[in-house]
């Protein structure tokens, strides 16, 4: 290709891929481009691009992009001359986009400092990139910009993995770095000195940067540091606030850096950071005044106007961000409760209390972390004096921060209330309130573990015991106190001891005396359902029982959130109190029917009446022998009979007749939850026998719709676990259903729903015909079906469910998979299909590997060493190859643990064998690619992990390097790939 | 007389739901031909209206240094950088609508704009959105439950970039995002950061199962903002439906930068699909009280997670917390 056409040819495809309306013209528009930067041409024509005046900005952005990107990962296509003039080059370009477009200049920056990884460290000068850089572009005042921006991304890009070196190279760049760190900051300081202003936020991101490969200094010489003096002054300007806060985040990450953290080591930085940064207290708490006051004028306006203080609202954010970075990383220095601590406590507080909610709550992960470390106790074992001390030292903590936690009760736990005029709100701002409440519920929880929930029971329920004592003097219910009061109480219920006898008996008994609003029926609901382990151990639960169930009926009436609550919290009172509710029982099976039959006035969503089986399956279990028949009858009928209408009007109608499958769903759905809550066997083998034929007839109903199936299987499932060896005859009934069905539908919830059966009958010898037949059955069938890696990619889930089955066999009954003869295709299918790109599906087949690999190295598996030999040891170098194929590149980079994991049970199963047979593989890696000593140091790998001496990591560390050397870019990718060719080997298929 | 982006798009104004009003230049009176911009009672001078621009729709054309030519004498008047404070100012304007591009014709234009094609409807605002994130974090379903309403079961890698037109409907009137849903997969497929040139606003999505993609949020952050400087960028943290999350909310702390907002979603459920596009409409606008009107048309929900659900967990948060890990049979299953 000529130079010029080629030009002409790029101009055309990037006005296409930006601006063409046909995505048939913008695809192959991206399709030339991408295949213009893998060519030797691109270098060229994009640099001749760059340096003509009357190039496009999107033309120039691109040819730099093209350009960094070729530096990056084809450096190894130049001939050996090249890069010093490419650099040259490129420092010309600088210089002249050095006023901008900034993109463009970035990635002219981005392409010098990758050339800098890539040229070996003497085409630099003795002092090293940092100096050279200083010395092209120093002395030059109007190349500031861009010597800072150059010097900016050197660190940020010193771990890049899209620069194509081996990981040797990289580590050796990453120590030249961190020699530098003393030449940058002296550069930035002397930029600092000389510079204009407008250089000073410049500065700051560059000094940001270089903090993370600051290890070496200490924290001394940095307290003192005129870098870290810019960097807090830069707090208080406007200009360069943002890069202040980055540059103090960096700061304080240093302080707290090292393994373990040694914060003694660093007090001396400390001391500089925290009193300028609590400097910003002052400012913040002026920023609150005015969003406070700013609420109040709109709260007489009655419109909102968004924040619109002095400060602008992402600088308040900037504040906070930092405080909140400060308390978490201190956090362990702060809960020892010293007075400075207690000040950096009142700061946080401080941004807590900001009426913006979504900036208070940028605290809540600080209290989060602080109550965790207040309350946390170690696992180490230790003698009886020291747990005494440490209980003590605990108490002593707590007893400091009670009044702090106590404040954030009142910060926090107002903004739960509904405020007036919520009724006009859209959907999205009651989302958004909905939110808030949860995040302050959250905290609420965090503070509680520090008070104790009776302290912070007493607290949260002042408002609402102090509005019933008025009502006698004349007062009135405000149902949103109210409402807000018990939303708290609700949160922390969990945290109240069971023995509490003094605020909750009282708060019961308000609940049913309390005006029927909607909002407070939803959130008197959800208090009883959080307070149902409470009312289970009180002694007065027979008493409260009756009202509160008679709350809860007149609830489950009210449409929407109240209904769907009530609904909840009877299931939570019938799982706790299933005792308690002998008298109920009938009541509650009445008011169960009629819900379920739709009769009465109730409005529940189908997964609200779901509540409602479980609770009454729970129930319904606990009663003694005599009641139990005419329960379970009552319990079921209402789920059965709609069911059983549905299905005869299917069978009526005939094909012409369609149902959806929601309608089927629906009912599935019901009596799976009696599956799943039932809770004694043999009861619930009954429930399944008595059911069985009507579900026979939904399995050949819905057979081709995979949704119903997949709920049918879910159902059975809990049927199966239930029950167990109970479910007797019934068993042999699924199991040739399954079967069945499966050889007309391949639907993955079916293996799922065999696997399962593995999982409770696999080990009992009785069921072993029974099981043998059905997994050769459904494995014979998934293998014709995954004959290839397309088969695989357009069916994962049945490729997913098929080897977790396969695993499962493995695991619970190896003698009727291992020695039949259905595991050599199977094994061959696993082998097909390991390369498939979903997530689930690769790591069931890796998985798969793994298990059966690890078979006969356990104790009780040994007995299958010949099977498994019988089959993989033919394969052998296949799957050797394979594995290293899927290692470096076939896979993503994500599946790594896994394959390695597949390659560490091989070498543990067939020791040298695997290094021969890996020894045939990567002799096929091409030489271009992949260093000779490269292949030894893996080969070796393999070989000392065979010899059986054991280290993990270091196998582990060699495995990934040859994955990186392999995938550092997309030639040698492609180039191992093709020699490799995990997609052409052949499986025998044995007959 | 256009208004020009220094080195960017080329703008020209009007607001909805206001009179209109021709554009005199300040130096030599020419009046704008092409395009309109809005005129209050309130504001007198051009000078006092340019500022006005720029301080409340779309704060981002602040960090583009926008100047005012006028075609016939060629005077600049620059719009200001800083975002304005005045709070009548403000108030006055409600949203901003970006008509249509000022071609090359009329004055040198460096660059056309960004958005493909010319089937943008007119009086719409139109955005070019960045989707970013690693491979299989759920890019392409989250965009195609607007378009489609399938939710993939398959995962196919997107190769290169798709780019979908999303339309949502304000209380100011129709916005379009174009959504440049690119490959996240491939560490060397696509022209990667050759896409986000134009781009307005951003999304970077990861997968709260897999710890990985969060870990690599800053580079893909970092190289939006070297090519998209100071634009507003919404962080998903998607498939919260999954039960066994690995990146726990409490743990998502990358997000304290400027403009930057966190979510969690689900594509799966439709969970939060607005909120993104709701920030990204707002910042852009400049507007803290914009919202959408009507809902855009999703697929049903493959589960459902909505608030009810939210409820529940709420309430048995703390049982939670104590409770053992749930079975694998009902991760595997389940979702």
């Amino acid at each position: 290709m000529e130079g010029q056409g080629s030009r002409t040819v790029l101009l055309e495809a990037l006005q296409a891929l930006y601006h063409h309306p046909d995505p048939a013209v913008r695809t192959a528009a991206n399709q030339w481009l991408e295949q213009f930067q893998q060519t030797m041409e691109a270098w060229q024509v994009s640099d001749s691009v760059l340096h003509d005046p009357n190039s496009s900005f999107e033309a120039l952005y691109f040819c730099a992009q093209t350009i960094r990107t070729k530096v990056q990962r084809d450096y190894e296509d130049l001939p050996p001359s090249s890069p010093l003039s490419l650099r040259n080059s490129l420092l010309t370009l600088l210089i002249k986009f050095r006023q901008g477009p900034p993109a463009v200049r970035t990635q002219l920056c981005l392409g010098i400092v990758a050339l800098a990884i890539h040229m070996p460290p003497e085409e630099w000068g003795t002092g090293g990139v940092v100096q050279w850089f200083g010395k092209e572009l120093g002395s030059q005042a109007e190349a500031m910009p861009c010597l800072l921006e150059l010097v900016t991304v050197l660190p940020q890009e010193a771990q890049s993995y899209k620069i194509s070196v081996r990981p040797e190279r990289r580590r050796q760049f990453q120590r030249e770095l961190v020699e530098s760190v003393q030449d940058a900051f002296s550069l930035l300081t002397s930029c600092l000195r000389e510079g204009a202003s407008q250089l000073r936020e410049q500065v700051l991101r560059a000094f940001a940067a270089w903090m993370r490969l600051s290890y070496g200094i200490s924290a001394a010489t940095l307290a003192t540091h005129p870098l870290v003096a810019a960097s807090l002054a830069g707090l208080d300007s406007e200009e360069t606030f943002d890069a202040a806060v980055d540059a103090c985040c960096e700061l304080i990450r240093y302080t707290v850096s090292g393994n373990p953290v040694d914060l003694a080591a660093h007090m001396s930085l400390v001391q500089v950071i925290v009193p300028k940064i609590m400097a910003l207290k002052v400012r913040f708490a002026v920023a609150v005044k005015t969003a406070v006051a700013e609420k109040q004028a709109q709260q007489v306006i009655g419109e909102a106007n968004g924040y619109d203080g002095e400060e602008d609202e992402e600088t308040v954010k900037g504040m906070a961000y930092l405080f909140a970075e400060m308390g978490e990383s201190y956090v362990e220095l702060i809960s020892t409760g010293t007075n400075e601590a207690l000040m950096i406590v009142e700061a946080i507080a401080e941004v807590t209390s900001h009426p913006d909610d979504n900036i208070s709550a940028i605290t809540f992960t600080f209290w989060h972390r602080l109550s965790q470390t207040l309350t946390s106790r170690d696992e180490e074992e230790h003698t009886g004096e020291e747990e005494a001390a440490m209980a003590a030292l605990r108490e002593k903590r707590i007893t400091i921060f009670g009044p702090t936690f106590e404040l954030l009760v009142s910060l926090v736990s107002f903004r739960v209330k509904y405020p007036k005029g919520f009724e006009a709100w859209r959907k999205d701002e009651l989302v958004d309130f909905k939110e808030t409440r949860y995040a302050v519920a959250d905290m609420l929880l965090d503070a509680a573990n520090v008070l104790g929930g009776e302290t912070t029971l007493r607290l949260l329920s002042q408002p609402l015991l102090q509005m019933t004592a008025s009502l006698s003097s004349g007062g009135t219910w405000e149902w949103e106190a109210v409402e807000a009061s018990l939303y708290c109480i609700r949160v922390i219920a969990k945290t109240v001891p069971l023995s509490e006898n003094v605020i909750l008996p009282q708060i019961m008994t308000l609940l049913p005396q309390l005006p029927p609003h909607p909002q407070l029926l939803y959130t008197s609901s959800l208090t009883i359902a959080a307070l149902a382990d409470w009312l289970g151990a009180a002694p007065c639960s027979q008493t409260l029982l009756p009202t509160l169930l008679g709350l809860l009926t007149s609830a489950l009436a009210v449409p929407e959130d109240p209904c769907a609550a009530a609904a909840l919290a009877v299931k939570h009172v019938c799982d706790a109190c299933s005792k308690d509710l002998g008298q109920s029982v009938d009541a509650l099976l009445e008011l169960y029917r009629q819900v379920m039959s739709g009769q009465g006035n109730f409005h529940l969503a189908p997964e609200d009446e779901l509540q409602l089986v479980e609770g009454l399956s729970i129930v319904v279990s606990s009663l003694p022998a005599d009641k139990l028949p005419q329960a379970v009858e009552a319990l079921c009928i209402p789920v059965l009979a709609p069911l059983e209408t549905l299905v005869a009007a299917a069978q009526q109608g005939g094909p012409a007749q369609t149902f959806t499958a929601n309608q089927y769903i629906l009912h599935i759905d019901r009596i799976g939850h009696i599956f799943r809550y039932v809770t004694q066997p043999d009861v619930l083998a009954g429930v399944f026998q008595r059911m069985w034929p009507l579900l026979k007839l939904v399995f050949i109903q819905r057979a081709g719709d995979g949704k119903s199936m997949e709920r049918l299987c879910r159902a059975c499932k809990f049927a199966v676990r239930n029950c167990g060896r109970a479910l007797g005859p019934s068993m042999g009934l699924l199991l040739q259903e399954l079967q069945e069905r499966y050889q007309q539908h391949q639907h993955s919830c079916l293996l799922y729903l065999a696997s399962i059966v593995i999982k409770v009958y696999g080990s009992d010898p009785a069921c072993a015909s029974y099981l043998g037949t059905l997994i050769s059955v459904l494995f014979g069938q998934t293998v014709s079906l995954l004959q290839n890696i397309q088969d695989f990619t357009s069916k994962p889930d049945v490729a997913d469910d098929c080897f977790l089955l396969a695993s499962r066999c493995i695991r619970y009954c190896p003698q009727l998979l291992v020695a039949s003869p259905i595991l050599a295709p199977l094994f061959s299918c696993a082998m097909a299909g390991i390369t498939v790109q979903h997530r689930e599906a690769c790591r069931s087949i890796l998985t798969f590997f793994h298990d059966l690999l690890d078979l006969p190295t356990s104790h009780p598996g040994k007995q299958y060493r010949a099977s498994v030999d019988k089959v993989v040891v033919p394969a052998g170098h296949t799957l050797t190859r394979l594995v290293i194929a899927c290692l470096v590149g076939a896979l993503p980079e994500s599946r790594m643990d896994e394959v390695i994991q597949v390659l560490v049970s091989m070498i543990r199963l067939y020791g040298q064998l695997v290094a021969q047979w890996a020894q045939e593989a990567i002799a096929l890696m091409p030489a271009a690619v992949v260093k000779d000593s490269e292949k030894v140091s893996f080969l070796q790998a393999i070989s000392t992990g065979a010899s059986g001496a054991d280290s993990t990591s270091s196998f582990t560390t060699i495995m990934e390097e040859m994955s990186d050397v392999c995938r550092r870019n997309k030639k040698a990718r492609e180039a191992v790939q093709n020699a490799l060719q995990p997609l052409s080997l052949t499986f025998s298929k044995p007959v | 007389m256009i208004v020009r982006g220094e080195g960017y798009q080329a703008w020209s104004f009007c607001v909805s739901g206001l009179k209109w009003f021709p554009l005199e230049c300040r130096v030599c009176g020419s009046r704008v031909s092409k395009g309109v911009v809005p005129f209050f009672s309130t504001l007198e001078s051009v000078g006092l209206l340019i500022s006005l621009l720029v301080v409340s729709p779309l704060s981002l054309l602040a960090s583009h240094q926008l100047i005012l030519l006028c075609d016939r004498c060629g005077c600049a008047i620059p719009l200001l950088s800083k975002a304005h404070k005045d709070r009548k100012l403000r108030q006055g304007l409600i949203f901003f609508l970006v008509l249509k591009q000022v071609r090359r014709s009329s004055v040198p234009c460096e660059v056309e704009m960004a958005l493909p094609g010319q089937t943008t409807p007119d009086n719409c605002p139109a955005f070019k959105l960045v989707i970013v994130g690693d491979g299989g974090t759920g890019k392409t379903t989250f965009v195609k439950r607007h378009l489609t309403g399938e939710f993939e079961k398959k995962y196919e890698p997107t190769i290169g970039v798709e780019v979908h037109p999303l339309d949502f409907f304000t209380n100011c009137g129709r916005i379009r995002f174009y959504c440049w849903d690119t490959a996240g997969q491939e560490k060397f497929g696509g022209l990667r950061d050759g896409y986000y040139i134009h781009g307005h606003c951003a999304i970077i999505m990861f997968d709260v199962t897999a710890r990985l993609t969060y870990k690599n949020v800053p580079t893909w952050h970092r190289d939006l903002c070297r090519v998209c400087e100071n634009i507003p960028i919404v962080l998903c943290g998607n498939k919260v439906d999954v039960k066994n999350r690995q990146v726990k909310a409490k743990q998502v702390t990358f997000h304290r930068k400027k403009n930057l907002q966190y979510y969690e979603i689900s594509a799966k459920s439709n969970y939060n699909f607005e909120k993104p596009f709701l920030y990204l409409a707002r910042k852009l606008a400049g507007d803290v009280n914009l919202h959408f009107v009507e809902s855009p048309a999703l697929a049903p929900p493959e589960v459902t997670i909505d608030l009810a659900a939210q409820q529940q967990y709420e309430a048995e948060l703390a049982a939670a917390a104590a409770q053992p890990l749930p079975d694998d049979d009902e991760e595997t299953f389940d979702n």
